[in-house]
């Protein structure tokens, strides 16, 4: 109950995260879907299949012509989904995220191995480069700096590797009973220092008498990190327009949000989400960050964590006010 | 620690191995490569090795099924996976067929030495001496 106040201050009408494809058009006025949701995700999985038997380089090939294949259809998909509404629309428009997830998933992977290959040749040769000249007593600080550039930007080019392949991960969730607090808990703790040196304050407010819930600890610890360092990240915004007062504090709570279910609030009171964006940051790539910074799929993970463990999130945002992701999750654990 | 670590890599990719045969001898480990599972077996058949780098997917056979194979001919040697194709069941299943880690692509060169070094000592450990 101490957790709702967390979202209560925020306007209501939240968007739910399964619904943010907006409603799509009648079924009967889009005589191509099956395009979309057969023949685009099953050549996306054979070119990946493909990709992974055939050499590096016909292998890059296809992932681009799969990325501009399923780009293409995605823009497609979007197009159709700016236009009528219905109930029946909104069940369509969820199969379709998911597929679209799937099929994005599967892409990622295939990409992310592709790309692994490469980039461990280069990372060999910058070493192999920086050995030979040592050796030769020729290195000089400026050639020492464009290699440790190098060395940056594989590191860099690995970590979204990394992430693609989190993003596309199968894993099936290993559940145990525990309580929220204790996974939550664990990622407030690491965050929260990196929050001090930045002014931020993190506050938690858990629930006293939370319940046991089914949940797998890393999934979920994974899908808290990704709000955390979310609000961080809204929050430097924030103090870079704001000046010297702006702070900000981030507000963690655990609560029971319905008869049938626990949730975990992550809060701050950041710049927030635009209206106008509201419905894609679950969107997989959806990133308002700067190139280097964002993949944009932190959320994107939590989300797919979330409903593999039967769940559902929320998004709160007033623009200017803050914003509030919510992780509801069901006291039972079963899927539904 | 006076006898060089014996590094065999084994990888499709040939400027891959060849490079990092140069920078683990630079490292002061005696290196050699094979370009897919059965000419690794094939040199395994020659000479030992205490550390093995092994990719999963190459043509031919792979990592995956030279694995039992290297460790039926070599029970000695500490087989690395090192690849670029992460995934949870594959790190699994190497490691339930004997691999002694599994290490990602691109992997910083420090970490592959701490890797190599860290499973040798465990295989020496486990030598009866
Ligand atoms: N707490 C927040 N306040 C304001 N905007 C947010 C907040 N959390 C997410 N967003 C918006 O949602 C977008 C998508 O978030 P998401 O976590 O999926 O990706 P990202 O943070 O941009 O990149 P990544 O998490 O992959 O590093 C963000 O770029 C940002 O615009
Ligand atoms: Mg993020």
């Amino acid at each position: 109950m101490s957790g709702n106040s967390s979202t209560s201050r925020k306007t209501p009408d939240p968007v739910p995260a399964s619904g943010t494809s907006p409603p799509l058009g009648d079924k009967r006025a889009v005589p191509g879907l099956a395009l979309y949701t057969v023949l685009v995700p099953v050549l996306a999985g054979a070119a990946v299949l493909t990709a992974a038997a055939c050499a590096p380089a016909m292998g890059v090939f296809l992932a681009v012509l799969t990325l501009a294949l399923t780009a293409w259809s995605a823009r497609r998909l979007a197009g159709l989904a700016g236009r009528a509404e219905g109930e029946r629309c909104l069940l369509t428009a969820k199969l379709m995220q998911s597929q679209k997830l799937a099929a994005v998933g599967e892409l990622s992977s295939g990409i992310a191995h592709e790309i692994n290959n490469p980039l461990a040749i280069i990372s060999q040769e910058a070493e192999l480069c920086g050995a030979l000249v040592e050796a030769k007593g020729a290195m000089d600080p400026e050639l020492a700096d464009c290699l440790a550039e190098i060395a940056r930007q594989v590191a860099r080019g690995r970590d979204i590797t990394r992430r693609l392949l989190d993003f596309s991960r199968k894993m099936e969730p290993v559940t145990q009973l525990e309580s929220l607090d204790r996974a939550v808990e664990d990622m407030v703790v690491l965050v929260e220092k990196e929050a001090r040196l930045r002014n931020v304050n993190v506050i938690r407010r858990y629930d006293p008498d939370a319940p046991r819930l089914l949940i797998d600890v890393p999934l979920l610890r994974q899908a808290v990190i990704n709000l955390l360092t979310n609000a961080l990240d809204a929050l430097e915004e924030k103090d870079q327009a704001g000046g010297e007062e702006a702070h900000g504090t981030i507000v963690v709570s655990t609560w029971r949000s319905g008869p049938g279910e626990a949730a975990i609030t992550v809060a701050d009171d950041g710049p927030g989400v635009a209206r106008e964006n509201l419905a894609r940051v679950f969107h997989p790539f959806f990133t308002t960050k700067p190139p280097g910074k964002g993949t944009g799929l932190g959320l994107s993970i939590t989300h797919n964590i979330v409903e593999r463990m039967g769940g559902r999130m929320e998004v709160v945002s007033e623009p200017g006010q803050g914003a509030a992701f919510t992780i509801h999750l069901p006291l039972k654990g079963e899927t539904p | 620690m006076s006898e060089p670590i014996r590094v065999l890599i084994v990888d499709d990719e040939e400027r891959f191995r060849s490079t990092l045969v140069k920078l683990l001898a630079s490292r002061g480990m005696t290196a050699a490569a094979a370009g897919s599972g059965e000419e690794a077996l094939e040199v395994l058949a020659r000479e030992p090795f205490d550390v093995i780098l092994l990719d999963v997917r190459m043509p031919g056979m792979g990592g995956m099924k030279a694995l039992p194979r290297i460790k039926e001919l070599r029970p000695e040697a500490e087989v690395l996976a090192l690849t670029g194709h992460a995934s949870v069941d594959i790190a699994s299943e190497m490691i339930a067929k004997g691999a002694a880690d599994y290490l990602l692509k691109p992997c910083p060169l420090d970490e592959l030495l701490d890797g190599i070094r860290a499973a040798f000592d465990r295989g020496r450990a486990r030598k009866p001496q």
